[in-house]
C-alpha cells in the first residue's frame, strides 16, 4: 500500500481524516485513472491524500490499516479477485470507510446487490469527471449516490 | 421445371446456414464493439480528469482554454460513443447489464453516433425523443439491438437509395409507448411478418441467434413489448411497442413517510426518492400518508402513521417482525432489503 501525499492531514493517533478532510483509496488496476483522479482531487478543499493498493488479494487488510474515508472499488479487478467479497470484507472490518463501487459496466443487478451489501454509492466510468468528483464529495457528506452515464 | 422436394430442402438449409452465419458475424462484431467501449472508457476518464486540472490553472491563456474546451467536447463525444458501442454486446441483451428501464432521450444521446456511423455517409438520421417521455420497461441494450438489427438487415438496400433516410419518433398510448422506425430503404427477408399487436410470436428460429429480428422480437416480448412491421409504397415502418414503467413511488403526489435508523440505508432511500422527484413528508407532519418506509427498529414509531392512514402501503426493510401490527387495511410490501427496494422503485 502506498501512503497519501505528504500534505495529507491525517490524525496520527487515529489515522482518521482530521476536521473536514477526507482520504480516498482507489482499488483499481488502471493507474492512469488513479493518477489523474489524485491530481484532480488535489483541487478539492479537504482532500488529504490518495491510498493505493499494491496487492489486490489483501485489499481488505489495507483498508483496515489505512482507514480511508472513501474506498473507490472497481468491479473488474484482475487476477480473479472478487470485488463483492472485498466490499463485504470492508463493511465487516472497516465500517467507517464508505465504499463507492466503480465500473465501466454498470448493472442494475450489481447496483441493487452491492447497495444491499453495504456500498454507499455506484459510479460509472462513463459518467462525466464532474459527476465522479461530486459523487465522491456527496458520499463524504453522508449522501448515497448512483451516477451512471450522462 | 419446378424444383423437387430435395432441391427445396437443400435451398432452405442453405438459407438457414447463411442466416446463422450472418447472425454469428453480428455477434462477433457486438462483442468487439463492447470490448472497445470498455477500453475507451478507461482512457477517456483519465483524460477528462487531467483536463479539469489544466482548466483550473489561472495562468492559462484564453486560446489554450478554448482548445481545452474543444478537447473536452471531443472526449465527451467519445464517452457517448463508448456507451453506444457497449449496448451492442450480445451478452447485454440476453442478461441485460443495466437497469431494466430506459429513458429514450438519454438512450438516443448515447446510441445516435453508432447509428449514424453504421449508415452511409449521405444518409439522413432524425429522431424526436422529448425529455418528458416516461420511462419504458426495457433495458437499453435490448432496445439498441432491436433497432440495430432493423438497420443492419436493410443496410445493403440503403446503398441503392439516393437519399437514404431513417426517422425515429414516439407516440404515447395509455400504457405503452410506440417507437416508430421509419426508413425509405428495405430488405426484409428475415423480418417477422406483419401481425396484430399482442398476437403470439411464431418464431421457429433458434433463440440463441441474439441479433436477429426474431430474437429481437422475443427479447422485447420478455419485457412486455413487441415489434411490428408495416409496409407502404413509400416506406417501411417498424413499430416497437414498449411498456411504460409504473414503479413504486412514481407519483409526486404520493405522501411518503421515511422512518429509517441506519444512516447509510436512510441515504439510499433518500437517493431513490430524489431520483424520482419525490420527497418525504416532514417529521412534524402527522397527516395521513400513502407509503411508509421503515425498518424493524422504527416499526413502533410507524404504528401511529399506520393507524391514521387507511390503505397505507408499508415497506419494512428487513423482515416483518412476528409481533408486527396486524391491521387489515395495511398492505405489507415484500421488500426485505435495500436491493429489493431498488427493484420495487424500478
Amino acid at each position: 500500500m502506498s501512503t497519501p501525499a505528504s500534505n495529507a492531514a491525517i490524525d496520527n493517533d487515529t489515522m482518521k481524516p482530521s476536521g473536514n478532510s477526507f482520504t480516498v483509496m482507489f482499488i483499481d488496476d488502471n493507474t492512469l485513472l488513479i493518477d489523474a483522479l489524485e491530481r484532480r482531487l488535489h483541487l478539492v478543499p479537504g482532500f488529504s491524500g490518495m491510498f493505493r493498493v499494491s496487492d489486490f488479494t489483501k485489499s481488505v487488510e489495507e483498508v483496515v490499516m489505512a482507514r480511508p474515508t472513501i474506498v473507490l472499488l472497481d468491479v473488474d479487478i484482475p487476477g480473479g479477485v472478487d470485488a463483492e467479497a472485498i466490499l463485504a470484507g470492508i463493511v465487516r472490518s472497516a465500517p467507517d470507510s464508505r465504499v463507492i463501487m466503480c465500473t465501466g459496466h454498470p448493472s442494475s443487478a450489481l447496483i441493487g446487490r452491492t447497495m444491499a451489501a453495504g456500498a454507499w454509492g455506484f459510479i460509472s466510468k462513463g459518467a462525466s469527471s464532474n459527476r465522479l468528483i461530486e459523487g465522491i464529495l456527496r458520499v463524504v457528506g453522508g449522501e448515497a449516490v448512483i451516477e451512471l452515464e450522462d | 421445371m419446378t424444383p423437387g422436394p430435395d432441391t427445396q430442402l437443400a435451398a432452405n438449409a442453405n438459407d438457414a446456414e447463411r442466416h446463422q452465419h450472418h447472425v454469428q458475424r453480428k455477434e462477433v462484431l457486438g462483442t468487439l464493439a463492447s470490448g472497445m467501449a470498455h477500453e475507451l472508457r478507461n482512457i477517456v476518464m483519465p483524460v477528462l480528469l487531467r483536463l479539469d486540472v489544466l482548466s483550473a490553472s489561472a495562468e492559462l491563456p484564453e486560446s489554450a482554454r478554448s482548445d481545452l474546451t474543444s478537447i473536452r467536447k471531443s472526449m465527451r463525444h467519445l464517452q457517448h460513443l463508448s456507451e453506444g458501442l457497449r449496448l451492442l454486446s450480445p451478452d447485454a441483451a440476453i442478461q441485460p447489464a443495466e437497469r431494466p428501464t430506459t429513458r429514450l432521450a438519454s438512450w438516443w444521446a448515447d446510441f445516435r453516433s453508432v447509428v449514424v456511423d453504421t449508415l452511409p455517409m449521405h444518409a439522413s438520421v432524425s429522431a424526436d425523443f422529448p425529455e418528458t417521455l416516461p420511462l419504458v420497461a426495457v433495458p437499453q441494450s435490448v432496445l439498441a439491438q432491436a433497432v440495430m438489427s432493423l438497420i443492419l438487415d436493410a443496410l445493403p438496400a440503403a446503398a441503392t437509395v439516393s437519399h437514404p433516410s431513417l426517422r425515429l419518433y414516439v407516440t404515447e398510448d395509455d400504457d405503452v409507448l410506440r417507437l416508430s422506425v421509419e426508413k425509405n430503404f428495405r430488405r426484409f427477408e428475415q423480418t417477422p411478418d406483419s401481425r396484430a399487436i399482442g398476437s403470439p410470436t411464431r418464431s421457429h428460429r433458434d433463440t440463441s441467434m441474439r441479433f436477429g429480428l426474431y430474437a429481437s422480437r422475443e427479447l422485447l416480448n420478455q419485457y412486455g413489448g413487441d415489434l411490428i412491421r408495416e409496409v407502404t409504397d413509400e416506406h417501411v415502418q417498424i413499430t416497437i411497442t414498449l411498456r411504460r414503467v409504473t414503479p413504486l413511488g412514481t407519483h409526486p403526489a404520493q405522501r411518503i413517510r421515511v422512518l429509517v435508523e441506519d444512516q447509510r440505508v436512510l441515504a439510499v432511500v433518500r437517493l431513490l426518492m430524489q431520483q424520482r422527484g419525490i420527497s418525504a413528508v416532514e417529521p412534524n407532519d402527522l397527516g395521513p400518508v400513502d407509503l411508509i418506509i421503515c425498518d424493524a427498529g422504527t416499526l413502533p414509531l410507524a404504528r401511529h402513521s399506520i393507524s391514521t392512514s387507511p390503505g397505507v402501503d408499508v415497506v419494512v426493510l428487513g423482515s416483518k417482525p412476528a409481533d408486527g401490527p396486524e391491521l387489515s387495511e395495511v398492505r405489507w410490501l415484500d421488500v426485505s432489503d435495500v436491493g429489493a427496494l431498488f427493484a420495487a422503485f424500478g
